[in-house]
C-alpha cells in the first residue's frame, strides 16, 4: 500500500469547509450590520409618521374646543420590520401614549367687562390640565423623542432636556386668548394603531371679554420648552414697548419652574376663550360655577319680554344641563311682582328666562345650586310702552347717552373700505372710564377694538380690504364704580363698504360746529371724451373758531371707475380739483362726491353730497 | 499481488473525481448566490445620516433645528446659503456654536438680515456619508 497517492490529502474538504465559513461569517456580518441599519430606517420613518399622527391629534384636541363632539384621531403605535427568510429581526417596536397631570394653565390680573361675569371672572383664573405624549420603544434608534401635546403646542422631548416645538402656539393671536385645558386618563402600549377620541366637555364657541388691570394680563401654561422656543413661537405677537397703537400685545416671556408666563399689555382690552376637552377614560362635563345677564341689566321693557341669564362653567362656557342627572333651576329671588314666574330651568343652551310682566324695580334670580355674587344677576326695569321705539341698542331717544356717525369713504374698485367713525356722549358724570369703539366684519374676519379717555372724538378704520362687506361699528361707554367697569350705554350701526353712508347716522354737530356755507359748490368738470374725471369744489366753512378740516371725496359707487379723497386744513378754498394731480378714469359712471367737515376733536360735524354722473355737466350747492 | 493492488484501486472507478467535483460545485454555487444576495442588499442602505433638520428663515434670522435622529459630527456638516441665487459664503461655524455634534432638539441660529423678498437657498449636508439633510428654497415674508 502506498501514501504517495494521499498526497493530495484532504484539500477538497478544507476547501469546502473553508468557503462555508466564510458563508456563515458573511451571514453573521449581515446579521449583525445590516439588519440593524435597515430596522433603524424603519424605526426612524415610523418615528416621524407617528410624530404627525401627534400633530393630527393636537388638531383634533383644538378643533373640540371650539365645537362640540368628538374626533377621532389614528395613531401607528408600532411597526413591522421587513420580513427576512434567512435573519431574525427583533419583536416589532411598540409605544406608548399617556396623559400626564401638567399642573395648571390659567390667566392672572384679568377682569370679565360684564358686572355680572366679574362677580367670577376677576383676578386670577387657573385650570388644572394634562399633557398627552407618546413615546416608542424601539431597538436600534436610540434618539428617539418623547412627542408630546402640550398646550396646544406638539413638542419634541430629547435626552438632557432639549425641546423643539412641532406646531405653532394656540394661546395668544392678537388680543384673544386660547386656553385648552386637557382632563381624562389614558395609559395604553401596543404595536397596532390605536385610536384616541378627543371630546369636547366644555366648549368654547364664543369668547368672553376681559380686560387686563394694570399689572398686565398673565397667561401661564406648563411647558417643557425653553424661554427661548417660547419667544420664537410668540414671534408675531412680541411687543416689548408695549405700543398701544398696534396688534401685538406680548411684553415679555418668562420660563418659571414647569411652566412659561407670557406677559401682556395693562390695561387693555382682550377676548379669553377656554375650554375642556377630554382623552381617553373619565372626564366629566363641568359643572355650573356662575350665573351672568344676556338682557341688559338696567333696562325698559315691554310687557312679555323675557330677562334673559346664562348659566356658565368654570370655562365661561354656557352649560348643557342634559349633561347632568337633574335640573339646574333658577329661582327668582326679588321681584317677584314684576315676574310671571317664581322660578325655571336652564335650557339646553344654558340660558333660562323669565317672562317680565310689567311694574319698575329690580329683579333678581339666583341658581339654586350655587352660592354666593357669583350665583345671582340682577336687573332694574322699567316699563316701556308698546309703540316705544325698539331698535335695541340703536335707541336714540333723549335717555341714550352715546351717539355714533359713520362716514363710508371707500374706494370700491381698489378694495379699500374707510370709515371715519366719529362719536360723542351727553349727559355723562364722573363715573366716565372710557369709550370703545368696536368696528368688526360681520363674517367675522376682522375685529378691532379701539379706545378712547375722551368723551367726544372719531376714529379712521381701514381693514384693507372687504369692500362690499357688512361691518357692524358699536360705540360702548363704559362707567366705573367701586368693583370695576361696565357698559353704561351703547350703540351700534351697521355699514355696507359701498362708499354711501348707513341711513341711521346721528347729528353730531353742536351750537358752536363749523357750518359749510350754503354758496359753496361741487361742479362736474369730467372730460368725458379722454376719460378723466374730475370735479371742482368750491367751499366756505364758517368755522365758529372750531376747525380742523374737511375732506373733498370723489366716490365711484359702483367699482367702474376710480375714487380719490383729498383732505385740506383750509376753511376756504374756491378752487380745490379733485383729483389735484394724476388722473382718474371712470367717466360716464355714477359717483358720489361729498364734503365733510370736522371740528377741532376730528368729529365729522356737517356734510355735503351730491350723487352725479361723471359727464363733464352739472353743479350742486348745499341748500 | 501487484496485479490485484494496481488493480483494486481501479475498481472504484470515477466515483473520486465525481465527487470532488460536485463538492466544489455544490459550494461555489451556494457561495455565490448567498454572497451576491447578501452584497446586493447590503450595498443599498448602509451610510446614510438619519436625520431630520427643519429651515426656518425670517427677515433677521436663519435657524435649522434638528427634530430628530442621529447626532452628526460637526466637523462634517457643510452648510451653503444662497440669497437670490448668490451662494454667501455663510458657513456651519459662523451660527450657534453647537459644541462637536449637532444633536436631536438643538437649534443653530444665524443671524442676518434679509429682504423678506428675496429668495434664500439653505442645503446642510453630512460629508462623512454623503447625505443631503436639508435643500431647501424659501422666501422670508412667507411664514413656515
Amino acid at each position: 500500500m502506498s501514501f504517495r497517492g494521499d498526497r493530495r490529502g484532504v484539500t477538497v474538504q478544507v476547501g469546502a469547509v473553508l468557503l462555508l465559513g466564510i458563508l456563515v461569517l458573511l451571514l453573521a456580518t449581515y446579521q449583525t450590520t445590516v439588519v440593524p441599519q435597515q430596522n433603524e430606517r424603519v424605526e426612524f420613518q415610523h418615528s416621524q409618521a407617528v410624530q404627525e399622527d401627534v400633530l393630527n391629534l393636537r388638531g383634533a384636541m383644538l378643533e373640540t374646543a371650539e365645537r362640540p363632539g368628538f374626533r377621532t384621531v389614528s395613531i401607528q403605535m408600532g411597526t413591522q420590520y421587513p420580513e427576512r427568510a434567512l435573519f431574525v429581526n427583533p419583536p416589532p417596536p411598540s409605544g406608548t401614549i399617556q396623559t400626564s397631570d401638567a399642573g395648571e394653565m390659567g390667566v392672572e390680573n384679568v377682569n370679565a367687562t360684564n358686572a355680572e361675569t366679574r362677580d367670577y371672572l376677576y383676578g386670577t383664573q387657573n385650570y388644572a390640565t394634562k399633557h398627552v405624549s407618546y413615546s416608542a420603544s424601539y431597538s436600534v434608534y436610540q434618539n428617539a423623542p418623547r412627542t408630546a401635546v402640550q398646550s396646544g403646542v406638539v413638542v419634541n422631548d430629547f435626552e438632557r432636556g432639549r425641546s423643539v416645538a412641532l406646531s405653532e402656539q394656540p394661546l395668544v393671536r392678537g388680543n384673544q386668548i386660547t386656553l385648552v385645558a386637557v382632563e381624562g386618563n389614558l395609559s395604553q402600549s401596543q404595536v397596532q394603531a390605536l385610536d384616541v377620541e378627543p371630546r369636547s366637555l366644555s366648549t368654547s364657541r364664543t369668547s368672553t371679554t376681559v380686560r387686563s388691570t394694570g399689572d398686565g394680563l398673565n397667561v401661564t401654561v406648563p411647558t417643557t420648552l425653553s424661554e427661548d422656543a417660547w419667544r420664537s413661537l410668540l414671534d408675531d405677537e412680541l411687543d416689548p414697548a408695549a405700543d398701544p397703537n398696534n396688534d401685538r400685545y406680548v411684553t415679555s416671556v418668562t420660563r418659571t419652574g414647569d411652566a412659561v408666563r407670557i406677559q401682556l399689555e395693562a390695561n387693555r382690552t382682550y377676548r379669553l376663550r377656554t375650554a375642556l376637552v377630554g382623552v381617553g377614560r373619565g372626564g366629566e362635563p363641568p359643572q355650573p360655577a356662575y350665573v351672568t345677564n344676556v338682557t341688559e341689566r338696567n333696562t325698559s321693557l315691554a310687557r312679555g319680554t323675557p330677562l334673559v341669564t346664562e348659566v356658565r362653567d368654570h370655562y365661561n362656557n354656557p352649560v348643557d344641563p342634559t349633561t347632568y342627572p337633574d335640573d339646574v333651576t333658577v329661582n327668582v329671588t326679588e321681584g317677584r311682582d314684576l315676574i310671571a314666574e317664581n322660578r325655571t330651568t336652564v335650557d339646553e343652551d344654558g340660558r333660562a328666562q323669565v317672562t317680565y310682566t310689567g311694574g319698575e324695580g329690580q329683579v333678581t334670580l339666583k341658581v339654586e345650586r350655587l352660592n354666593g355674587p357669583e350665583s345671582e344677576v340682577s336687573f332694574n326695569v322699567t316699563e316701556r310702552s308698546a309703540q316705544g321705539s325698539d331698535d335695541g341698542d340703536g335707541d336714540t331717544g333723549a335717555t341714550s347717552q352715546i351717539r355714533l356717525r359713520v362716514d363710508d369713504l371707500t374706494q370700491r374698485r381698489g378694495n379699500s373700505p374707510r370709515f371715519v367713525v366719529s362719536y360723542d356722549t351727553q349727559n355723562v358724570n364722573s363715573s366716565f372710564e372710557r369709550i370703545e369703539i368696536d368696528f368688526q366684519r360681520t363674517d367675522g374676519t376682522q375685529d378691532q377694538v379701539r379706545e378712547s379717555q375722551n368723551q367726544r372724538g372719531s376714529f379712521v378704520f381701514e381693514p384693507g380690504n372687504g369692500q362690499g362687506d357688512d361691518y357692524s361699528i358699536t360705540a360702548r361707554l363704559y362707567y366705573s364704580d367701586g368693583q370695576g367697569e361696565y357698559v353704561r350705554d351703547a350703540r351700534t350701526l351697521i355699514d355696507t363698504a359701498d362708499a354711501q353712508n348707513p341711513s341711521r347716522n346721528d347729528d353730531l354737530s353742536e351750537n358752536d360746529s363749523p357750518v359749510l356755507d350754503t354758496g359753496s359748490e361741487i361742479s362736474d368738470q369730467t372730460n368725458a371724451q379722454s376719460n378723466k374725471v374730475s370735479y371742482r369744489f368750491d367751499y366756505t366753512v364758517t368755522t365758529n373758531n372750531n376747525f380742523q378740516k374737511v375732506t373733498l371725496g370723489v366716490l365711484n359707487l359702483y367699482g367702474n371707475g376710480a375714487s380719490r379723497t383729498r383732505d385740506i386744513a383750509s376753511a376756504d378754498e374756491p378752487n380745490a380739483f379733485v383729483p389735484d394731480q394724476g388722473n382718474m378714469d371712470g367717466a360716464n359712471t355714477e359717483y358720489r362726491t361729498v364734503i365733510l367737515v370736522y371740528d377741532s376733536e376730528g368729529v365729522v360735524v356737517d356734510i355735503f353730497e351730491w350723487r352725479d354722473t361723471a359727464d363733464g355737466q352739472g353743479s350742486d350747492s348745499p341748500p | 499481488m501487484d496485479r490485484e493492488v494496481t488493480a483494486h484501486p481501479d475498481d472504484r472507478g470515477q466515483s473520486e473525481v465525481v465527487g470532488e467535483i460536485l463538492a466544489v460545485a455544490m459550494v461555489v454555487i451556494v457561495v455565490t448566490t448567498a454572497g451576491a444576495y447578501l452584497l446586493s442588499d447590503a450595498a443599498s442602505p448602509d451610510e446614510e445620516t438619519l436625520a431630520e433638520i427643519r429651515l426656518d428663515v425670517d427677515e433677521e434670522r436663519v435657524e435649522l433645528t434638528h427634530l430628530g435622529g442621529e447626532s452628526i459630527d460637526t466637523n462634517d456638516l457643510e452648510l451653503a446659503m444662497y440669497v437670490n441665487g448668490t451662494r454667501t459664503g455663510t458657513a456651519w461655524a459662523d451660527g450657534t456654536d453647537l459644541g462637536a455634534t449637532f444633536d436631536p432638539g438643538e437649534r443653530w441660529v444665524y443671524n442676518r438680515t434679509i429682504d423678506s423678498d428675496a429668495t434664500v437657498r439653505v442645503t446642510l449636508a453630512d460629508t462623512s456619508t454623503g447625505t443631503l439633510l436639508v435643500d431647501q428654497t424659501v422666501r422670508p415674508g412667507d411664514q413656515r
